[in-house]
């Protein structure tokens, strides 16, 4: 164990999934369009043109802020972070600095079966830039301003992450909590969640040099990175040397971080109110309508989840996915039992994980999975009949009218049963004589032949009590 | 033959309508104005004759079909190179958008396009509206039409030289710090500058944000309102437009005078039009806010500059070096080749002023200042209905006689405290310069959204007065 402790503290940059742009009309989803299609006066910065807050990124800023329990800012505003730079097309970025909307919330996050707050600092509204491309072997470069104006989310987190795990773990619950709110699609791979990192190790109170990872868009890199600095920190400290305060990239292929750009490179971007756009407040009534669409936090499933017993890995699994999660929570209001919720966590996160993408249609409810739970614990059909109708209850049918119409139900009527019995003793004086003779082991020759004959579709418990009870006569 | 000059909007209207003349006639009178007198006044860049044309055909097929028209229709009008009007030159006179053509047009510029007034030509400004006198123009330097070795003031010097010699019946300019009531003033015509958000800024070059103002210039109030009337109200392509609930004047108004030591002073004294009392006079210090409203205005406005102009990079539109090997050098080659001398000082000063160690000590600062300067402003206007104050202390001064800028920016002391506190103020001609005989400027000053009443009371004093019937005649 180093004598060095950690201490971390992530930014994250979530790109909105709203329809349109952070300031004009133009369709958020750049994807398929040539190159400098999607662009208005507004997003390409023409002389005259001015912003116009987007009232949907507002929404999802304050579902956002209902994820993160923070306070929602009563006034916020915008202000201008100035840098040339090409892909800037107006010269400024809009962004938040004094009055986010986001301020002081926390996610909670699971670190070795106990939940541990994370802090949240605050969250801010900002535009996105447009993208470069540098053509290989040309001596210009080329700018595309379709994503010019895309709104984004940057979440900025307190210090309390102390380990690469934490850091994991946070990034996953944010993810979690933007992606089932339907605020960020999650895609990142394609930039939409990426985050940097800011580390920094010291063996007293204070804290020591803070290092900024930057870019990272995965996971696991991030818990890599993290693992990396923190051991090339405390190398350079157990050999005495001083960590300068600077911003580090990560290289995958060689797992390493290498260094940016130092402190004293920093730009100074001339912050400064954003005249364009008064300060606004933020109406109670626009709030609480939103706040009534949010039925279930992600973190309320997650505790719920892990009261029922369930891995950390299947509770990530479902709510990861928004609908899977939903079926459940339906499924959980009828069945009401933790044994039975758990039967319909295994259905989901088994069998359906394995069928879902092959179905035909993907119309499995929370009230027919705990319809098809109940028929197999009161034993109407048996647990291979459910994996047999588990494809078309997926695809919407209700699983009583299945094994109605395909004539499924087991046979549990003893009248019924009995006379099946009690043809097969007749037919059989031999091994009914041994049985009654005391040889046990012939039990299993009358069990089967019950279900022979019924085709498998008796009740095997009821089998076996009514076989005895008729062989002792 | 009628007599078509210096018209003003209703009676241009009344003969349109009564056939007295057409509005292909009225543009080409206009045109033709521009023709003869710009050569010396040199206030138009480009002229739009054939789409101006078109559309007054247009204007007279709707009176011989017996159709009714609207007060603005087929009325010739300019505007200024800070406003972008689809299709036509938009340079804010900066060669950095030398070849620039708007390929929309601008909320103000819409809304009279829709009134039927006909947009004939772009008129000269200083460059990017930064100067006080239409010197500062990448191109040339306009000429006051009463003395052709003046100034027209500025920045809106095109608009209000325009005005004044009759190429167009009204014009469009843009106030951050007096830019419409300064040249109004010393072309001897009537410049109003609404309340802050009155007026769209939506589709006009902005210099800094949260003082610019849109407004007419015209050669009265009347006019002056018929054209605010059309161009007002909320926008919502701008988050700073208001709608204000504008209000006619009570019955009997009560005014402050302010002395700033020129003949407006004597002319006003004891004075009552009509409704308006001036009930008290006092020195122009006891209003306690012009020379501290110049000092956070030079810090306010080069910072939101500085911010506004960082868009023409030679990236996107505009002028770019030929001359650059890296991308600093196409910034920096860009803007030091097609930026004028007085932008690049405010650029300057501007990032001067807003960044990190500085930005307390001076944006901060003035930022309280201008709350302060606000406060003393309304608490005037709380007591008295309006604020009277000349809107200059000299009268048209001679080109090339201010060289230092800060002798520049000392023209505005009487007029960027309306821009600070974001209050109307329009100017109208009232008396004449004794040594010079050149015209003088009246402010009249009111609440923030009190727009019309300012309006009523500058109606009022010219039914009272002829200052604002004196044309100067321009010597061929």
């Amino acid at each position: 164990m180093s004598k060095y402790k950690p201490t971390i503290g992530i930014e994250i940059h979530t790109q909105l999934a709203t329809k349109s742009k952070m300031f004009c009309g133009c369709d958020n989803d750049s994807r398929g369009a040539k190159p400098n299609t999607n662009i208005c006066q507004v997003c390409y910065a023409l002389p005259g043109s001015l912003p116009v807050v987007n009232r949907g990124a507002i929404a999802m800023a304050i579902k956002m802020a209902i994820g993160f329990n923070s306070k929602i800012a009563d006034v916020t505003s915008f202000d201008r972070k100035n840098y040339f730079y090409p892909d800037s097309p107006k010269g400024y970025q809009i962004t938040q600095m004094d009055q986010p909307i986001i301020q002081d919330g926390f996610v909670e996050i699971l670190v070795d079966g106990e939940f541990k707050k994370i802090g949240i600092h605050h969250a801010h509204l900002e535009e996105d830039a447009g993208k470069l491309t540098h053509p290989e072997g040309s001596e210009y470069s080329l700018v595309d301003f379709n994503r010019a104006g895309t709104p984004l989310v940057e979440i900025v987190s307190e210090p309390d992450i102390k380990s690469p795990e934490e850091a994991k773990r946070f990034l996953q619950e944010i993810h979690n909590i933007v992606t089932s709110l339907g605020i960020c699609n999650g895609d990142m791979e394609h930039g939409n969640f990426k985050f940097d990192l800011n580390v920094s190790i010291s063996d007293t109170d204070e804290l020591g040099t803070r290092v900024e990872l930057k870019n990272l868009n995965s996971f696991r890199n991030a818990e890599r990175a993290l693992k990396y600095e923190i051991k090339r920190q405390e190398d350079m400290l157990a050999e005495g040397k001083v960590i300068s305060q600077e911003t580090r990239g990560w290289n995958d292929a060689k797992s390493k971080t290498f260094a940016q750009r130092s402190k004293e490179e920093a730009n100074d971007y001339r912050y400064f109110p954003e005249p364009d756009l008064p300060p606004f407040n933020l109406d109670r009534d626009f709030v609480s309508d939103i706040q009534k669409e949010i039925t279930v936090l992600p973190i309320e499933i997650r505790k719920d989840l892990n009261n029922l017993g369930l891995s950390v890995d299947d509770q990530d699994l479902l709510i990861s996915q928004p609908n899977t999660a939903s079926i459940f929570a339906d499924a959980r209001k009828i069945l009401k039992k933790d044994n039975l919720s758990k039967k319909a966590v295994n259905w989901l996160v088994g069998d359906y994980q394995a069928i879902k993408s092959g179905l035909k249609k993907d119309k499995l409810s929370g009230g027919n999975l705990a319809e098809l739970v109940g028929l197999v614990d009161s034993g109407e059909i048996s647990s291979k009949i459910a994996k047999d109708i588990f494809r078309d209850v997926c695809e919407g049918d209700s699983p009583a009218d299945i094994i109605v119409s395909k004539g499924l139900v087991l046979l549990s009527d003893d009248s019924q049963l009995e006379e099946i019995i009690l043809k097969i003793i007749n037919d059989n004086p031999k091994p009914t004589s041994d049985y009654r003779a005391g040889s046990e082991k012939v039990l299993g020759f009358f069990v089967g032949q019950v279900m022979k004959e019924t085709k498998g579709q008796a009740n095997p418990s009821k089998v076996n009590e009514l076989v005895v009870k008729l062989l002792k006569g | 033959m009628v007599d078509l000059n210096y018209l003003s909007i209703d009676a241009a209207h009344d003969m349109l309508v009564s056939g007295k003349v057409t509005a292909e006639d009225l543009v080409k009178f206009h045109l033709d104005k521009i023709k003869k007198l710009n050569p010396k006044v040199r206030s138009v860049i480009t002229i739009d004759e054939k789409s101006a044309i078109d559309k007054a055909k247009a204007v007279d097929t709707k009176i011989s079909e017996g159709k009714q028209i609207g007060l603005l229709e087929g009325i010739p009008y300019t505007a200024k190179e800070m406003f972008m009007a689809k299709g036509t030159k938009t340079t804010a006179a900066s060669k950095i958008l030398e070849d620039f053509i708007a390929p929309y047009s601008a909320t103000a510029i819409r809304k009279l396009d829709e009134a039927g007034a006909i947009l004939i030509a772009k008129v000269n400004q200083d460059e990017f509206a930064h100067g006080g006198s239409t010197e500062n123009s990448a191109y040339h330097p306009t000429h006051n039409p009463w003395d052709l070795d003046r100034v027209p003031g500025g920045s809106s010097g095109g608009s209000a030289a325009a005005v004044a010699a009759d190429m167009g019946i009204f014009s469009l300019g843009t106030d951050t710090g007096g830019s419409i009531r300064q040249p109004a003033a010393f072309c001897g015509v009537t410049g109003f500058k609404p309340s802050y958000g009155a007026v769209s800024r939506y589709g006009v070059i902005s210099m800094a944000s949260s003082f610019d103002c849109i407004g007419p210039i015209s050669r009265s109030a009347k006019d002056t309102e018929i054209v605010f009337d059309a161009i007002s109200g909320l926008d919502p392509r701008d988050s700073t437009s208001v709608d204000y609930k504008l209000d006619k004047p009570k019955e009997q108004l009560k005014a402050i005078y302010y002395e700033v030591g020129n003949e407006v002073d004597s002319l006003i004294n004891n004075q009552n039009f009509n409704h308006l009392e001036v009930a008290s006079t006092k020195p122009i210090k006891e209003l306690g806010v012009t020379e501290e409203s110049l000092a956070a205005y030079y810090i306010l406005v080069p910072s939101e500059i500085s911010s506004n102009l960082e868009r023409y990079d030679g990236v996107r539109y505009g002028a770019r070096t030929q001359n650059s090997s890296n991308l600093n050098e196409t910034y920096t080659k860009t803007r030091g080749e097609f930026f004028g001398p007085e932008v690049k000082r405010r650029n300057l000063l501007g990032a001067y002023t807003l960044s990190a160690g500085y930005y307390d000590a001076y944006y901060k600062k003035a930022m309280q200042l201008r709350t302060m300067i606000k406060n003393r402003v309304n608490e005037v206007l709380d007591e008295y209905d309006v604020i009277l104050v000349p809107t200059t202390i000299e009268p048209a001064f001679k080109i090339g006689s201010k060289a230092d800028p800060v002798e520049m920016y000392k023209t505005d002391v009487l007029t960027v405290f309306a821009n600070l506190a974001g209050v109307p103020s329009i100017s109208i001609p009232f008396g004449f310069d004794e040594s010079s005989g050149l015209p003088l400027g009246l402010q009249i000053i009111g609440k923030q959204g009190d727009d019309k009443k300012i309006l009523e009371i500058a109606k009022t004093i010219q039914d009272a007065t002829d200052y604002h019937k004196k044309v100067g005649e321009i010597k061929l």
